[in-house]
């Protein structure tokens, strides 16, 4: 079994202007089945905060719902385009029932996204936009997928983006020995992303070994502290960070996994 | 007490800011000799002094200052943040117009700048150039055509933003126009350089605070405050 933390906090420039946390993070398990999701929305997307909620939580439902779909699937093409109408499909439907109350079109919802599911042994991860996805294996922290801007820093992909098919990166494999994997906003990675060496900060490794340690409550608590502190002081933009890890003990290098019944 | 194991602040990287490369590529001939020049001279002081002033601003933009007039073309000053390089430099109005050669070597150092940043892991914005003339070009034709097809480009490639500035009765706004086919030249009310500047410096502003997906809008009725279609 997988333990998950996440934390999303406002930006200084959307606390100022009094914008709420475009930011969103979502986790579900659910059997065997563990998924992460996170969500940037755009800025110059009036409602995205409502189209990167709703992303996020659709994701976390289809992976519960249809992983060994996914992962069978062996073209990705098939996969990428089976997600890309369903992404958009979910936000049409959000914005029949936005329409109500506010005016509003499909390009007001946009946000990147991001996410891992894990079903036993087998991991999908999946990318648009900016943010980072890393993993934790053998202890050490490794970048599974990078920030997708493009040449100006202000540009990226998102998930209403015509061209959101050429640029979705998507990886399946086998867990293995993988420890844990984490999913962060533009935001984050201007203090635990180091752009130049393409390398997480030793922060990241800190955090994933705490989740090891401590309960959700108390993990979420205290990485909320963190950002507001210290993460959020660094940039304008909101920040945010989901992750899971193995429910696992670190002894002298090695690690034994327990099941979650043994820990209670 | 976990906090005491966590999570401090050395482990955190130091990612440079975002820049914003600007490069006023300034018409310093003969006839901006006087009151234009003066002004000028001030509206660029006060550039200076107002992004030194932003927080994000001041991290954020890098000026450069391509002249044309004396001493031909000249690159007065290259990229460089304001707290490498604080001071406005002073500008004098001699010689001739050759706007192409300026246009060209004010393109040349913002692509040189680009790469600088790529090379380095610097992330930054799409550049801007502000082309500020009150006269004619009088350089060689091939240049000036050259200037303009590269400048052209780049804005159909979304690569540039440029800010072409007409100065009193003489200004050529053919050619102006010519260098932004999307949008209109604008023609400086009188000699309003600061009110000009104060605007740019606030556009600099913005754009060093926008995050991706975010169309940085130009207060366009705020430039009707020194300007003219």
């Amino acid at each position: 079994m997988w333990k998950t933390a996440k934390c999303e906090v406002q930006g200084r420039g959307h606390e100022k202007q009094d914008i709420p946390c475009q930011d969103k993070t979502f986790y579900i398990q659910e059997g065997d089945t563990t998924v992460i999701a996170l969500a940037d929305g755009a800025g110059s997307a009036r409602l995205s905060e409502h189209g990167a909620d709703r992303v996020t939580r659709f994701i976390g439902e289809e992976f519960i719902e249809n992983f060994n779909l996914y992962f069978e699937q062996s073209d990705g093409a098939i996969v990428k385009q089976d997600l890309r109408n369903k992404i958009v499909g979910t936000l049409e439907q959000l914005r029949e029932q936005l329409i109500l109350e506010v005016d509003c079109k499909i390009e007001d919802l946009a946000s990147t996204l991001l996410f891992v599911a894990v079903k036993d042994n087998n991991f999908i991860i999946g990318h648009i936009g900016d943010g980072v996805i890393g993993y934790l294996k053998n202890d050490d922290m490794k970048i599974a997928s990078e920030p997708q801007n493009g040449e100006f820093v202000n540009s990226t992909i998102f998930t209403t983006s015509p061209d959101f098919i050429n640029n979705f990166n998507l990886i399946k494999g086998e867990v293995g020995e993988i420890q844990g994997f984490v999913l962060m906003s533009d935001g984050s990675e201007t203090s635990l992303y180091n752009k130049k060496e393409k390398q997480l900060s030793p922060m990241v490794n800190k955090i994933m070994n705490l989740a090891i340690e401590n309960s959700q409550d108390k993990l979420e608590k205290l990485l909320d502290d963190t950002f507001q502190s210290m993460i959020k002081p660094r940039t304008l933009d909101d920040c945010s960070i989901v992750f899971m890890t193995k429910n696992i003990i670190f002894e002298t290098g090695s690690y034994t996994e327990l099941h979650l019944q043994e820990q209670i | 007490m976990i906090e005491q194991n966590l999570l401090r602040i050395e482990d955190l990287v130091n990612n440079p800011t975002p820049r914003i490369a600007v490069c006023l590529c300034l018409d310093t001939s003969y006839s901006m000799r006087g009151n234009r020049i003066k002004e000028l001279n001030e509206g660029v002081k006060l550039f200076y002094e107002a992004i030194k002033e932003d927080e994000m601003a001041f991290y954020s933009a890098e000026i450069s200052i391509v002249t044309f007039g004396k001493n031909g073309v000249e690159c007065l000053v290259d990229f460089a943040s304001l707290e490498l390089q604080p001071d406005a430099p002073i500008l004098k109005a001699e010689g001739m117009t050759p706007m192409g050669e300026a246009v060209n070597l004010a393109l040349d150092l913002l692509e040189n700048r680009k790469k600088e940043y790529s090379d380095k892991g610097v992330d930054y914005y799409q550049p801007w150039l502000v082309l500020m003339t009150d006269g004619e070009p009088n350089g060689s034709a091939i240049e000036l055509s050259r200037s303009v097809n590269r400048t052209v480009d780049l804005l159909d490639k979304k690569k540039l933003t440029i800010f072409p500035i007409g100065i009193g009765a003489d200004a050529d706004m053919n050619i102006l126009k010519k260098y932004s086919p999307h949008r209109q030249p604008l023609k400086l009310q009188g000699v309003k350089f600061k009110e000009f500047f104060a605007w740019l410096s606030n556009s600099v502003s913005k754009v060093s605070q926008s995050t991706p997906g975010e169309n940085v809008k130009l207060d366009v009725e705020a430039i009707s405050g020194w300007a003219t279609l």
